[in-house]
């Protein structure tokens, strides 16, 4: 079997150059994820490579090549849910089990876990990126006024219920596309039709679900893996340099 | 690779910013009315890889950009109370603030603290800006009460009885986290606190004001402490992340003996 790349012999050299460009990218991945360690609501990408096999097969099927020009890598995010921290602050919530909050971006609803509340000047509730909450019926509108969030979330101020917190559940949500701030698109996700029941816990906000140790293992793995093929391409040159020093000789 | 370089390095910058807030917390653990700062992060903006549209089921391919601040702010919660009984000391139960004219005439926002009567016989915070609207305390007065609903009473040497001198209005915001810190104890409105709503001293959720009290510093020194270890953590994986890169570079570097 010959395959054959950019016209080119399929080399080792290009194999293994594709694999380390593929390293640089998970390592990319990895700094992501550790820089957003403490990030409230983060949730972390994981990286999947495809097995050159599966690459070739589906390739061969469509009976072309395709050049990717970044290394074939699948995003994905990891939607569990992280662990909570005590902030004490009334318009602090996480929510209790899953599903998302759903914000009003000017490009259409994002996703978000992000709990941090406030009123801004025009008094909405909004969340991450200052992005309007769409509560049961929309936006959420509050005056000046001290408010307060319950479990069921239903929004008060002054005694009297002015709205209520939707959370949506999805379904796929590693689907989900990151936009940043906090927010994401829907991506490949797809929105159930029934809405979770909200359980918000208020007073709490959903830590980063990054694992340090787990992307500290992974940093070294990909670090070795990077090694081991530079070692390979470093013995490979030296193999074509004898050859060649040999075939000199005659 | 580079890109983890730069990754990394905005995790160092944000958990640097953090270690700064938490010095400034941990400084002032015993300034009456200091709010704690905070500072909240974000992911950055992710870039899409490859210049292919994106297919229905195909690969996602995104690559983040690091952690930013999201804001920050100061945090409002109350501090606790503590009984000072001087009579110039003045607290707010609630979460209102007290106006005050600075040097250069635009108004700002005091939690209250220490009073003092200026040169005027005005009454003014202790760093001399006089309260709005001004209340004339003159200097003879012996004996000062404040009350819960912002009414200031004077007795004057040689009067039996103390008169109304003037009130104190309150001020409060839709956002107060969104408030500008000034030092201090004052704090100017931004667009994001919004105007200030006027109102009187135990109405409309502004607090009531206590004589002969402080509010304490809200910090809580094991709050602060435990956000401190875990910047200081994140940091050092960051830091990890650089060496991790720099070491894969000197790699690449090395491809070519």
């Amino acid at each position: 079997m010959r395959c054959v790349r950019d016209g080119r012999e399929m080399d080792l050299m290009v194999v293994a150059a594709d694999a380390m460009r593929q390293d640089a990218a998970r390592l990319q991945g990895i700094a992501q994820n550790l820089s957003n360690a403490l990030t409230p609501g983060y949730k972390k990408q994981v990286a999947s490579t495809q097995p050159f096999s599966a690459q070739f097969d589906a390739a061969s099927a469509a009976q072309q090549f395709q050049r990717a020009s970044a290394p074939l890598q699948q995003m994905q995010l990891d939607p569990t849910a992280g662990t909570l921290r005590v902030t004490g602050s009334g318009s602090d919530v996480a929510i209790d089990g899953e599903g998302f909050f759903e914000l009003a971006h000017p490009s259409g609803p994002v996703y978000s876990r992000r709990g941090d509340f406030h009123v801004d000047s025009g008094g909405r509730l909004v969340g991450a990126q200052a992005l309007p909450v769409l509560g049961a019926g929309g936006e959420i509108r509050l005056t000046g006024e001290p408010f307060g969030i319950s479990g069921n979330g239903d929004v008060t101020q002054g005694g009297a219920v002015v709205g209520k917190l939707r959370v949506v559940r999805l379904a796929r949500a590693e689907l989900l596309e990151p936009v940043g701030g906090g927010v994401y698109a829907l991506g490949g996700a797809t929105l159930e039709d029934a809405a979770v029941v909200p359980r918000v816990r208020i007073g709490y906000q959903e830590n980063s679900n990054v694992d340090t140790a787990r992307e500290m293992v992974g940093m070294t793995e990909t670090v070795r893996h990077f090694e081991s093929l530079q070692k390979l391409m470093q013995g490979y040159d030296e193999v074509l340099e004898k050859s060649i020093r040999k075939l000199g000789e005659f | 690779m580079n890109d983890a370089l730069y990754i990394a390095a905005t995790g160092m910058q944000t958990q640097q910013k953090s270690v700064e807030t938490i010095a400034n917390n941990l400084a002032n653990v015993n300034t009456p009315g200091f709010k704690r700062g905070k500072v909240s992060f974000e992911d950055l903006v992710y870039r899409g890889l490859g210049t292919a549209p994106q297919q229905a089921g195909a690969p996602a391919l995104w690559q983040g950009s690091g952690v930013g601040i999201a804001s920050m702010v100061k945090v409002f919660a109350a501090g606790e109370i503590k009984k000072t009984d001087q009579p110039l000391d003045l607290a707010i139960d609630g979460a209102g603030f007290v106006e005050v004219m600075t040097a250069d005439g635009t108004p700002a926002f005091s939690r209250g603290g220490t009073l003092t009567v200026d040169r005027d016989g005005m009454l003014a915070t202790a760093e001399g800006y006089a309260l709005k609207p001004g209340i004339h305390v003159g200097l003879d007065a012996e004996q000062l009460t404040i009350q819960a609903d912002g009414r200031v009473l004077a007795r004057v040497a040689g009067q039996k009885e103390a008169s109304e001198v003037g009130r104190i209005e309150m001020a409060r915001f839709a956002d107060t986290d969104g408030m500008v810190a000034l030092g201090a104890n004052l704090y100017r409105p931004s667009e994001k606190s919004g105007d200030a709503i006027y109102g009187k001293a135990g109405e409309d959720g502004m607090g009531r004001l206590v004589q002969g009290a402080v509010e304490a510093s809200n910090v809580r020194l094991i709050d602060e402490m435990v956000g401190l270890m875990a910047a200081q953590r994140a940091y050092e994986s960051s830091v990890k992340v650089i060496q991790a890169a720099d070491e894969m570079l000197a790699m690449s570097n090395n491809l070519r003996k």
